[in-house]
């Protein structure tokens, strides 16, 4: 069309079609190129598919993005539910009650590209958060996650929500961004406020443990601590009072064909890893008392406070009703996974320590970053009392009920509780409660330790068979316990409980033993099981100490060998030099010399490495240099097989935090000799692709192959002791390879690699790979590259 | 002429060393296990004149298996050979070789390297079947009698009309005198390590290549082209059998009588090669810029890829200080950022430190 016909075609929708929006944008932007004096930047549509690729490189850091969103609206908790999302096409949500939003803030925050809101505010209005999402990268997380998103939106003052659907298959090449048209409309209020996030026909398939690391991905607005209460009434009035932020909390759902499974929340991403659980009370006459259970332990125990040392059957006088419970962390003693020991302990550095709340309010500045109020700090600093006990040790919450507001006096500016008598026996109680029950777990570890030393000596038996007995030994006791009364009708027909029967009709207090007799039972049969799965663990180390002996008998034979080596090379020298062209015996003489060389690389390579264990001292390791060295040691033998490798390095500086250098020899050539197998297996022409790179302060290496990947149901148990593949039925090996595959080389590797923080799983692979391991490890910091290296 | 050398070793296994020498005809290796002291020294004395040098494996105390037992290392043999050279007890002054493995050297030298001086040249035993290895011995043993009948005529050494052309802070007073310490081996040790070893008045094939211009992977004609027209320019002195040499001045001079007015360095690569070419009936191929680097002014090489490289676009490597004569050594930003030759212990120069951060930042 020329100007003229896009003129009068304009002029013709503007009356006779003036709803159609998208034709006059349309219309008038092509209008715009005729300007003879001015030139526009246009914007194609495909640029948001290209920015959500290159802004948000993985699921699950789109999906936490999204979470820190809803943290950065002022929400107390957003639901993340993934539906059927165990194929591609599943569906997403993300529901929150942050302040939502309007038509207007709609339209010129989420849907307006490049919007400066974050930068101009980056505290939240509400409750004075620090924004935690990255500017602008909301709306390209989801166009990253799935085709389609649907957003629900309310405020709290407004009658309506308001209802977008963007289809992201509509953003394509060589279209202009601005005549893309979204349908709005407005629909029924789900809730009070906040924003509903659907996205539909999902990119990946999410697998549990990726689900997993959504929510570590988002432990930097987590708060592992319930949630406050808040006032009601509308914002306005609130914004004057000092609000205090209730926490934030994220619940991870999953559901298959209608059901629905919890998969991540605080409880068992975070307190399931306790070694202990604490509780306390003060009744309502001012008695105190303390509990501890540790399931990891096998110890349950309780004790009274009371108001004074001498006689711990004084009541308190002055608090009432109060209840504190406290998850109790004692990290690097092998009580905590290794892989959620890094993320757990850094929580807890920022964030450990006791809240108070007082009906259900959290009451400030209780349990904030610095504040010491219950002098823990301070007393693990005296370092009188050992055991770990600082803030960091423990996320707590302390519960008043005191309705009648007369206990506790809170300061009119708000800032705490007034410092009077009843705060002076609260912060008593809670210190008292914590070390006894902290002394306790301290007292029964050693105990443990004790007796098991001195066990192992008289009997003579096997680490393992040792715990197996004691869990007998356990299973036993629980049965004397429960053989009682109520207990004898299911079970027991002997003489010894018919006459027990007789007694069956005691009085009431005997009954009540009973329950508690079988609750205890319970618990001795939980700790039996638990000892049993022990017991396995002690055997994976005997054979992990079986294969530390052949390691060092590897260790010592490629270094003797090496005396050998200038024979070969020398002899095979001479033939080549003393045999006529072409001859049989010169190819062979090449032959040989090259299957020397290749040989002596191997040999050079595992010397070298195993010497650098001689050094004990840790460094941070170049990511290139572990790759290159490894790579110039299999590239003969991958020729061999004819399989092709490539790598790519996507950052100037990859450095690890210290490792030990060899530890890096032990992953490549695990995760090697797993691909091999794998393309083996697969028939395929092998391809293995080696892509390191580095992301805020992590370093990752991933490691791709076209084998015949990992079926879905295994994703987490390879990394299980044990677990192999290798003995499948079908699958020919060799016995050597059958002794290669004694299931423990990804549980070496994830333990090496948990030991530093870091993580291993499994990926989606880029086009043309089957498999691909991602490891991510801690990056070295400034000052340790500044140390040790240029 | 085969020279003969003995190779004091106290490993069994080192006779498969001995025909690892012995395949060229250029050496007479044979084997001795070592002695007690004394009684080696004077055994060694006892050859005389029918011995022209003397390897010698790092530790002689690692095999007590027969009845010649020594309790001393090389380097204390290497230091009394000197001594008694240096008090005339000595009169048959020949070169000492050291040969020993990697992890040996990096063990005896890490801390002290003053002993390693004693030594004209050191190799290291996995480079036995390199036969470089007996070029380098014999061109050595060449050496020592050429500075012998000509010492102290540096001109007749580095075989060149006269040394006022060149910067005379190479030429120590006391070599050029033939005072105080001017032993064979001095005049021997500074010409190979100071002159002929680091790029300076003389310079290799690489800098050669990278001064004009040349790809040499992809020129084919660039042995041709060197071999026929730039014979002049060939360094024909001492240890030059073993060691391709050549000089930088007379690359110059060369250039400007018979390719262009302009110097060398003044040119672009794509210049300096076209005038070649059209002076010449070859066809060399322009290098091309490493990755990250586009300047086409070579005058250096790169120490990671031994390509050509603009010395601007480089980093200094670590290495010991250059004397005065000598060039700095480069390592492009590709190479540093890619840690290439990390192993073999290439680094960046500290001083290059926050310019290789600056540099790293703008690529993030």
């Amino acid at each position: 069309m020329n100007e003229l016909e896009i003129r009068n075609k304009l002029a013709d929708v503007l009356v006779n079609n003036p709803e159609n929006y998208s034709e006059i944008l349309e219309l008038s932007s092509q209008l715009a190129s005729f300007d003879r004096d001015n030139v526009r930047f246009s914007v194609d549509a495909g640029v948001i598919d290209r920015l959500g690729k290159e802004l948000v490189a993985r699921h699950e850091t789109a999906v936490s993005e999204l979470v820190k969103n809803a943290y950065d609206a002022d929400a107390s908790f957003v639901e993340i539910i993934f539906k059927d999302s165990n194929n591609i096409g599943g569906t997403l949500s993300l529901e929150d009650d942050g302040h939502g939003m309007t038509k207007e803030q709609l339209v010129n925050g989420f849907m307006k590209i490049s919007s400066s809101d974050k930068f101009h505010n980056p505290i939240s209005p509400l409750y004075k958060r620090i924004r935690a999402g990255k500017k602008g990268i909301g709306r390209f997380a989801t166009q990253r996650l799935g085709e389609k998103l649907i957003i629900i939106t309310q405020t709290e003052e407004s009658e309506y929500a308001i209802k977008v659907e963007i289809d992201w298959g509509k953003f394509n090449m060589d279209k202009n961004l601005i005549s893309i048209s979204n349908s709005i409309i407005e629909v029924p209020k789900e809730r009070v406020k906040g924003t509903t996030l659907k996205i539909e026909g999902l990119r990946e398939n999410w697998s549990v443990p990726a689900i997993k690391r959504v929510f570590k991905y988002s432990m930097d607005v987590i708060q592992p601590f319930p949630i406050s209460r808040q006032s009601v009434g509308p914002i306005e009035e609130k914004i004057g009072e000092d609000i205090t932020d209730p926490g934030f909390e994220i619940r991870c759902w999953q559901s298959i064909n209608g059901g629905l499974e919890e998969i991540a929340d605080n409880d068992t991403m975070i307190f399931e890893h306790a070694l202990a659980e604490i509780t306390g009370e003060i009744d309502n006459e001012g008695f105190g008392d303390w509990e501890v259970i540790s399931t990891k332990l096998g110890l349950i125990d309780s004790g009274i406070i009371g108001r004074t040392q001498k006689d711990e059957k004084e009541p308190f006088k002055f608090i009432r009703n109060l209840k504190f419970k406290a998850y109790y962390f004692i990290y690097n003693i092998g009580m905590i996974p290794k892989m959620v020991t890094g993320y757990i302990q850094q929580k807890a550095n920022d964030s450990g320590g006791f809240r108070l709340y007082r009906n259900g309010f959290r009451v400030l500045p209780y349990g904030e970053p610095q504040n010491d109020w219950l002098g823990l700090d301070e007393s693990q600093r005296r370092r009188v009392i050992l055991p770990p006990h600082g803030n960091n040790s423990f996320f707590g919450f302390v519960e008043i009920t005191d309705h009648s507001g007369t206990v506790f006096n809170e300061l009119s500016s708000r800032e705490g509780l007034f410092k009077d008598d009843s705060y002076d026996e609260l912060v008593d109680f809670i210190y008292r409660s914590i070390l006894a029950s902290v002394l306790r777990i301290a007292e029964f570890r050693k105990k443990k330790q004790k007796t098991g030393q001195k066990n192992y000596q008289k009997d003579d038996l096997s680490p393992s068979e040792e715990v197996n007995k004691l869990a007998d030994d356990l299973d036993e006791l629980a049965n004397s316990i429960s053989n009682n009364p109520t207990e004898s009708k299911t079970e027991n027909k002997d003489n010894e409980s018919t006459e027990n029967n007789e007694h069956k009709k005691e009085d009431e207090e005997n009954y009540n033993n009973n329950t508690e007799n079988e609750e205890q039972s319970r618990k001795f049969r939980e700790f039996a099981e638990k000892l049993r799965s022990a017991a396995e663990s002690l055997e994976e180390l005997g054979l992990l100490r079986v294969l530390a002996g052949l390691g060092l008998t590897i260790g010592e034979f490629t270094h003797e060998i090496k005396q050998y080596l200038p024979a070969f090379d020398v002899d095979s020298e001479f033939i080549i030099q003393n045999s006529p062209n072409d001859s049989e015996i010169k190819n062979r003489g090449i032959r040989l010399k090259q299957s020397f060389n290749s040989f002596n690389t191997y040999a050079s390579y595992f010397d070298e490495t195993i010497s650098q264990n001689v050094q004990r001292e840790l460094i941070i390791v170049e990511l290139r240099d572990v790759v290159n060295q490894f790579l110039s040691v299999i590239i003969p033998d991958l020729e061999r097989g004819s399989i092709n490798i490539t790598k790519s390095f996507n950052d100037p500086s990859l450095f690890t935090c210290k490792m030990h250098p060899s530890e890096w020899a032990s992953i490549l050539f695990n995760l090697y000799s797993n691909s091999k197998k794998a393309i083996k297996r697969a028939r395929s022409e092998g391809k293995i692709s080696i892509n390191a790179g580095k992301l805020d302060n992590i370093v990752y290496l991933e490691f791709s192959d076209n084998g015949d990947g990992v079926p879905d149901e295994n994703e987490e148990k390879i990394f299980n002791a044990f677990f192999t593949t290798s003995s499948q039925v079908g699958h020919k090996g060799t016995q050597r390879e059958e002794l290669a595959g004694t299931g423990l080389g990804l549980k070496i590797i994830s333990d090496i690699i948990g030991a530093y923080g870091g993580e291993i799983f499994l990926t989606p692979s880029k086009d043309g790979f089957k498999t691909t391991f991602r490891i991510e490890i801690p990056a070295a910091t400034e000052d340790e590259i500044a140390k040790y290296d240029i | 002429m085969t020279y003969n050398i003995i190779y004091i070793d106290d490993d069994q296994n080192s006779k498969i060393l001995v025909d690892g020498f012995n395949t060229t005809g250029l050496l007479n290796v044979t084997r001795i296990k070592p002695t007690s002291f004394e009684d080696q020294i004077n055994e060694l004395l006892d050859y005389g004149n029918t011995i022209q040098g003397i390897i010698l494996d790092l530790k002689f105390d690692e095999d007590f298996s027969e009845d010649r037992k020594a309790y001393y290392s090389a380097t204390t043999l290497a230091q009394q050979i000197r001594t008694k050279v240096n008090e005339g007890d000595w009169k048959n002054e020949i070169p000492l070789i050291l040969f020993t493995t990697q992890l040996k050297l990096d063990a005896a030298f890490s801390g002290d390297t003053t002993s390693k001086k004693l030594f004209d040249i050191i190799f290291t035993k996995d480079k036995i079947t390199d036969i470089s290895l007996q070029e380098k011995i014999y061109s050595i043993v060449d050496g020592y009698n050429l500075i012998k009948q000509n010492k102290p005529n540096f001109a007749k050494i580095l075989d060149i009309d006269t040394i006022d052309i060149l910067d005379q802070r190479i030429f120590p007073l006391n070599l050029l005198k033939a005072d105080q310490g001017s032993n064979i081996h001095n005049y021997s040790k500074h010409i190979l390590n100071e002159l002929i070893e680091r790029p300076g008045p003389l310079i290799d094939e690489l800098y050669l290549a990278a001064r004009l211009g040349v790809d040499i992977g992809l020129s084919n004609q660039w042995k041709d082209f060197i071999n026929n027209e730039l014979t002049g320019v060939k360094y024909t002195g001492i240890f030059n059998s073993a060691w391709d040499r050549w000089w930088m001045f007379k690359l110059n001079n060369w250039w400007e009588n018979n390719i262009d007015k302009n110097p060398i360095a003044t040119l672009d690569a794509r210049d300096r090669i076209e005038k070649l070419n059209s002076k010449f009936n070859y066809n060399l191929v322009v290098a091309k810029p490493i990755s990250k680097a586009t300047s086409y002014r070579y005058w250096t090489i790169c120490q990671g890829y031994d390509k050509p490289l603009d010395p601007r676009e480089g980093l200094r490597i670590n290495e010991s200080e250059p004397l005065p004569w000598q060039e700095t050594k480069y390592i492009s930003i590709d190479a540093a950022i890619e840690r290439v030759k990390r192993k073999e212990g290439l680094k960046i120069n500290p001083i290059e430190k926050t310019r290789f951060e600056n540099i790293l930042k703008s690529f993030q």
